[in-house]
């Protein structure tokens, strides 16, 4: 009698014991998640990028601290080519940007090519894979393996040569190399025709695309809307249809210009545009329309329902994120919503 | 009370050996403990004053100097082999490193308060990481050759230059460069001296330092200093036009002013190390090409008429954009990377690294 009783209590305690070891092993992991210096969580396999200006404005730095558990990379566009010798200007790692990466957040250098080097560069194989090693060095000594190659004007005659540079560079990045591609939103005939030199099926293969779903209208265009939602879907519909939707990231304009009657234009902000704008001009879903603020200029911004709608339509397409500028001045609403499907 | 305490009248006095002998040995050792806790107590002020007042730290320096050289950090094995490997190799070219102070703070890593002066284990680290990476150091009397008269550098060539001659900088960086192999140049205060002895290295340590491979170069003579330049402002004596009875000085005044101190300057390092003096950096760096001057026309002024007098001018322009010198670079505006006595060793070579990555006209592995 007394045996069986003891038995009992010892099972008992026995499972007490286990039950207690596997709940504290339970909280300590539980406990260890939300840590301060671990990498905020991240919605699914969507990315969010945000695009830097070199030297941000201090607004820029303060939405994207306030915003970083939305963001899953900072591209702060530290390096610019400045030859065709495969040289670039640099910048070095500001306090803030240091700041995103320790929060976990992926810092992919922007290198540009403001001035058209790329598509001479990009034919010379010794430079170009001398570029490839230059680039991967100075990554490595910026503390990340992850890039956004922005040529915007890549020639026809590059149009091989330029997923090679990508391979290139991908095997000197290593295995943990990240090469992101900007590509232009080539909607009509005439953009299809410039875009000649981007490869987009090529390119996708060692990189992820970032599509540049905006500059419908610009300082280079009459006015109109940044990206109206018919050019948005279709720079969209063209991209997944070339590239697989897992390589893909949409590039969103948050921004607007204003073109003065003498024919000149100035980018502005949401921040700048939104108070002068109708309530019900913020309704169009092309982006919001403004008469001035001088006399016989005109405004065209993206509204939050014009960019609501577009992140819709990325989210519909099942791409693998968005690309946003963070300069300061965008609407506190952009970050209010769900950005990519969750 | 008082009355009580002394003798009545007509008493003799006790004598002094008297009633209070058996107490002697007592005051005695008393007086033997208060000295021995007294004495170390003595040295207090002189150790605090040699740990924590900047004088007395030189001071102290200049002691320590005397009968030990400084202890030469060392890099491990595996950090060693890291830098061995993964150097970015460059040739015909040129980094240009500029230090002003080598000292230890009073903090625990021994880093300073001043961000010019580098703690003396940090700078080892700095040298022995730039040893291990396969750089090598010049004088600036092979950069001139190399840019003016067709010579030649090593590869990974770097000119390390410490400007205004302290004693701290002086008494520190030569035996741990000696220690590698390594040389450097100084760009001197000529009259530093007499006026601070104790901050500025002695004319005899300088001397002894051009026997061992070191150059003497200009630095300054008036120009260390501010001038009045209007509103109150106070701007680099070489970058501003100076601010006397109610009116700026003309630029004719300015230029014969500049032109004085470069050539004050040049004989300056001369006369203190025998060999002419080929290189010059500006003090602050300042050369009205910032915003630290009153008169846009002075970066032009400045620049001719420091080339008149020097073959080789050093900046300290575009710290977050340094390229790598190259014989394309204009020799009246040199730039050199100022080390940041944060930076630790991995830093210092990853900036390194950047600058040759992205500006060296052709690159390779080193190791």
């Amino acid at each position: 009698m007394w045996g069986r009783t003891r038995d009992r209590l010892a099972a008992a305690l026995l499972a007490a014991a286990v039950l207690a070891v596997l709940g504290a092993v339970l909280l300590s992991l539980g406990g260890s998640a939300p840590a301060a210096t671990g990498p905020p969580a991240r919605s699914g396999a969507s990315q969010v990028m945000a695009l830097l200006d070199a030297h941000p404005a201090p607004a820029a730095h303060w939405a994207l601290q306030a915003h970083l558990d939305t963001v899953s990379a900072v591209a702060p566009g530290w390096l610019t080519l400045d030859g065709g010798r495969g040289t670039f200007r640099y910048q070095t790692p500001d306090d803030a940007t240091t700041r995103f990466a320790a929060r976990g957040a992926l810092v992919a250098p922007v290198l540009r090519d403001p001035a058209g080097h790329a598509g001479r560069l990009l034919r010379d194989g010794p430079v170009r894979r001398m570029l490839a090693r230059r680039l991967a060095s100075a990554l490595a000594a910026l503390g990340t393996q992850a890039v956004v190659l922005d040529f915007e004007r890549v020639p026809s005659a590059a149009r091989a040569a330029y997923p090679a540079f990508v391979r290139e560079l991908r095997a000197a990045l290593g295995s943990g190399g990240r090469i992101y591609v900007t590509v232009p939103a080539a909607v009509t005939r005439a953009e299809l025709r410039a875009a000649r030199g981007y490869d987009f099926r090529d390119l996708a293969r060692p990189a992820t695309l970032i599509v540049r779903a905006w500059d419908e209208h610009s300082s280079a265009t009459d006015p109109g809307p940044v990206a109206s939602l018919a050019f948005f879907r279709a720079a969209v519909r063209l991209a997944v249809r070339r590239a697989p939707r897992a390589r893909v990231l949409i590039g969103v304009p948050t921004w607007g210009w204003t073109w003065t009657a003498d024919g000149r234009a100035a980018r502005a902000t949401q921040a700048q545009l939104f108070p002068a704008a109708r309530p019900r001009a913020l309704l169009d879903p092309d982006g919001a329309r403004l008469a001035g603020p001088e006399p016989g200029a005109t405004s065209w911004v993206e509204s939050d329902r014009s960019v609501q709608l577009k992140l819709l339509v990325a989210r519909n397409a099942k791409v693998a994120g968005v690309a946003l500028w963070v300069r300061g001045g965008e609407s506190t609403r952009l970050w209010t919503q769900p950005l990519m499907a969750p | 009370m008082i009355r009580r305490l002394l003798p009545a009248r007509g008493r003799p006095l006790p004598p002094a050996d008297g009633p209070d002998r058996r107490w002697g040995w007592a005051r005695r050792a008393a007086a033997w403990a208060t000295g021995l806790i007294a004495l170390p107590l003595s040295v207090l002020p002189f150790y605090l004053y040699g740990h924590y007042d900047r004088l007395g730290q030189l001071l102290a320096l200049h002691m320590e100097r005397t009968f030990s050289g400084p202890e030469l950090a060392t890099l491990g094995p595996a950090e060693t082999a890291f830098f061995q490997r993964n150097t970015l190799g460059y040739r015909d070219g040129l980094v240009v490193l500029l230090f002003h102070g080598v000292m230890d703070g009073h903090s625990a890593s021994g880093e300073n308060p001043e961000d010019t002066t580098i703690a003396t284990r940090r700078f080892g680290e700095d040298v022995q990481m730039l040893r291990a990476a396969g750089f090598n150091t010049v004088s600036v009397e092979q950069v001139d050759a190399w840019m003016h008269h067709g010579g030649s550098l090593p590869r990974n060539a770097v000119l390390m230059t410490f400007d205004d001659g302290r004693a701290d900088a002086m008494l520190n960086a030569p035996p741990i460069l000696s220690e590698l192999g390594m040389g450097a140049s100084v760009f001197l205060i000529g009259g530093g001296y007499p006026e601070a002895p104790v901050y500025y290295a002695s004319p005899d340590l300088l001397r002894g330092l051009t026997h061992k491979g070191w150059s003497i170069q200009a630095h300054a003579v008036q120009g260390h200093q501010s001038v009045a330049a209007g509103d109150g402002r106070r701007l680099p004596y070489m970058a501003a036009r100076r601010w006397a009875d109610g009116q700026l000085e003309t630029l004719d005044a300015f230029r014969a002013r500049i032109r004085a101190e470069l050539i004050a300057s040049r004989d300056a390092a001369r006369s203190m190390s025998g060999r002419p003096a080929v290189a010059y950096a500006w003090p602050f760096g300042a050369y009205g090409a910032d915003s630290r001057t009153n008169d846009p026309r002075i970066e032009a002024i400045d620049l001719e008429e420091a080339r008149a007098v020097f073959p080789l001018v050093f900046t300290v322009d575009d710290q977050e954009t340094l390229a790598l010198v190259t014989r394309a670079t204009d020799p009246s505006r040199i730039p050199r990377l100022r080390v940041d006595p944060d930076w630790t060793a991995l830093e210092f070579w990853r900036r390194l690294q950047l600058l040759i990555a992205a500006t060296a006209p052709e690159v390779s592995r080193v190791g």
